[in-house]
């Protein structure tokens, strides 16, 4: 290899002198502020949060999972008065089947109820899925969602593993439930009136998280 | 003109600096300009097929929460329908442009721009590869990429360049060593060090493909105790592994069979692996590795 590189033969740099080490300065912040982000330091007051959001991309898989998280919904179905599994997986097609869809990454980042933010999160997810499976003439309408997680133990290293699929919500034990949000049963007996099927008297039109 | 003969100080020296400050091989510039905009491409393909569910006000989009939470640093409204779908085609093209070399400063910057927006648009579906893809689409930018192989290389014509200038191939070494390194970190401050158990249990979830399950019904479990140990040791001492000579091509070698393993054991994660090994390519393979394929591509007439 030579030792020496000939100038006229290296390709021109973007930008003047100046501009080029204000780029540079910029990429190496970016890149220190994902050092720092990951080693837990908060950077938000000094930082634009939309840049730190670009930098938060380290941690990756850090803690060990306890249990194996799906997520799922069960609609409150007008004709019948009582809530049954819905399959979601229809009305979020970008990886249906994965827990990269959007149903299930919504569910995962927004689902505390004590947070006001996430509060508004589910509601807005909940109205959406009963807009848009009722949408579909051909399926029973819901007026209402319960969206809940199922949690199912993890074996030991060495012990027998399951493969992995999507099995009914009946064929899980209640302890493995567990709901985030449910739309009250004022708005969901409303909407079945709205779309004909009044919830008859004697049945409560929902219910509550535990 | 002979030159003067270095004694081994001056000849370490030398390559330091070059490593640190000195012009890379053009080859490593261009190899990251292909790859690193098609792996992106390949892990939006799902949501570039669904634009209007992804992007628009036709799909779910989480509601403005204002400027008090973290997880939206900006809110960006939903795109209209035929906006999103416009939007994805405008990806699809300014990435494979990019990837070609065509047009590529236009190419790149609408890439990055359009990167950036999706990113910052729809948090659920951004992902370490959308969010460091854009980062790296901008570093990308202000780099001479496009100077030798690609269209615009070709309709130049003339002298191609042989090498990119200081600090244009060494950002994305950086980037590369320093995402390892804080992903170690980040491990560390995890369950990694107090845990046997972290690989294995993320082999449970709807990531799991038939080889992951093949793997975790006849590996024994031990072993994924090693596998764990090798990856933090691997990621935290990255810098180094790559920094020195004679554990780079180790660390190259841990590194592909590593988000080899990944992209098979963990469904969509592909994509990522995808991403990183274009780094590891593009950043630290024998420059001969790059070199003749891309002859072969682009210069074969030349």
């Amino acid at each position: 290899m030579p030792d020496v590189v000939h100038a006229e033969r290296i390709a021109r740099p973007v930008g003047p002198r100046g501009f080029r080490r204000v780029v540079a300065a910029i990429g190496l912040l970016y890149v220190a502020t994902i050092f720092l982000a990951a080693a837990g330091v908060r950077a938000d007051k000094v930082l634009p949060r939309p840049f730190l959001y670009f930098a938060q991309i380290a941690d990756l898989f850090p803690d060990e999972a306890t249990v194996a998280i799906e997520y799922r919904a069960e609609g409150f179905v007008c004709a019948e008065g009582k809530y049954r599994e819905i399959d979601e997986r229809v009305l979020f097609a970008i990886h249906r089947d994965d827990k990269e869809n959007k149903f299930f990454r919504a569910m995962s980042f927004y689902h505390s109820p004590d947070n006001k933010s996430d509060g508004k999160v589910m509601k807005a997810l909940a109205d959406y899925i009963v807009r848009e499976y009722d949408k579909d003439p051909s399926v029973s309408p819901i007026g209402g969602v319960m969206l809940l997680s199922l949690r199912e133990p993890i074996a030991a290293p060495g012990e027998h593993v399951p493969r992995f699929r999507r099995t009914p919500l009946v064929e899980h034990a209640i302890s493995e439930r567990h709901p985030w949000h449910v739309t009250s049963p004022a708005a969901a007996a409303k909407r079945c009136a709205e779309l004909g099927h009044p919830v008859p008297a004697d049945t409560p039109a929902g219910r509550s998280l535990p | 003109m002979k030159g003067v003969a270095l004694g081994p100080g001056e000849r370490a020296w030398r390559r330091i600096r070059d490593a640190v400050i000195g012009p890379q091989p053009i080859e490593r510039l261009e190899l990251l300009r292909m790859l690193l905009p098609l792996a992106i491409l390949a892990f939006l393909s799902q949501r570039l097929a669904h634009a209007d569910e992804w992007l628009s006000t036709a799909g779910f989009q989480v509601p403005d929460l204002g400027h008090d939470d973290y997880r939206q640093p900006l809110y960006l409204p939903p795109l209209p329908v035929w906006i999103a779908w416009t939007f994805a085609l405008g990806l699809v093209t300014s990435g494979v442009a990019l990837a070609a070399g065509f047009m590529t400063r236009v190419a790149n910057a609408v890439f990055a721009g359009l990167l950036c927006w999706c990113t910052l648009a729809d948090r659920l579906e951004a992902f370490t590869v959308t969010k460091f893809g854009t980062a790296l689409m901008f570093m990308l930018l202000f780099t001479p990429a496009g100077s030798r192989y690609g269209l615009d290389a070709r309709r130049r014509g003339g002298e191609p360049p042989t090498h990119a200038p200081p600090g244009a191939v060494q950002i994305f070494q950086l980037a590369l060593v320093v995402l390892y390194c804080s992903s170690g970190v980040a491990k560390s401050r995890g369950d990694w060090l107090h845990s046997t158990r972290v690989i294995w249990s993320q082999l449970h979830d709807s990531y799991q493909t038939a080889f992951t399950y093949f793997l975790a019904t006849t590996v024994p479990g031990w072993l994924w105790a090693v596998f764990q140990t090798v990856t933090l040791i691997y990621e935290c001492g990255a810098p180094l592994w790559y920094a020195l000579p004679w554990t780079r091509p180790v660390a190259m070698i841990i590194g592909l069979g590593m988000h080899a393993a990944i992209g098979v054991m963990f469904g969509p994660v592909v994509w990522f692996s995808c991403l990183m090994v274009s780094l590891i390519l593009g950043g630290f393979a024998p420059v001969a590795w790059i070199r003749r394929p891309l002859a072969a591509i682009w210069e074969r007439n030349g």
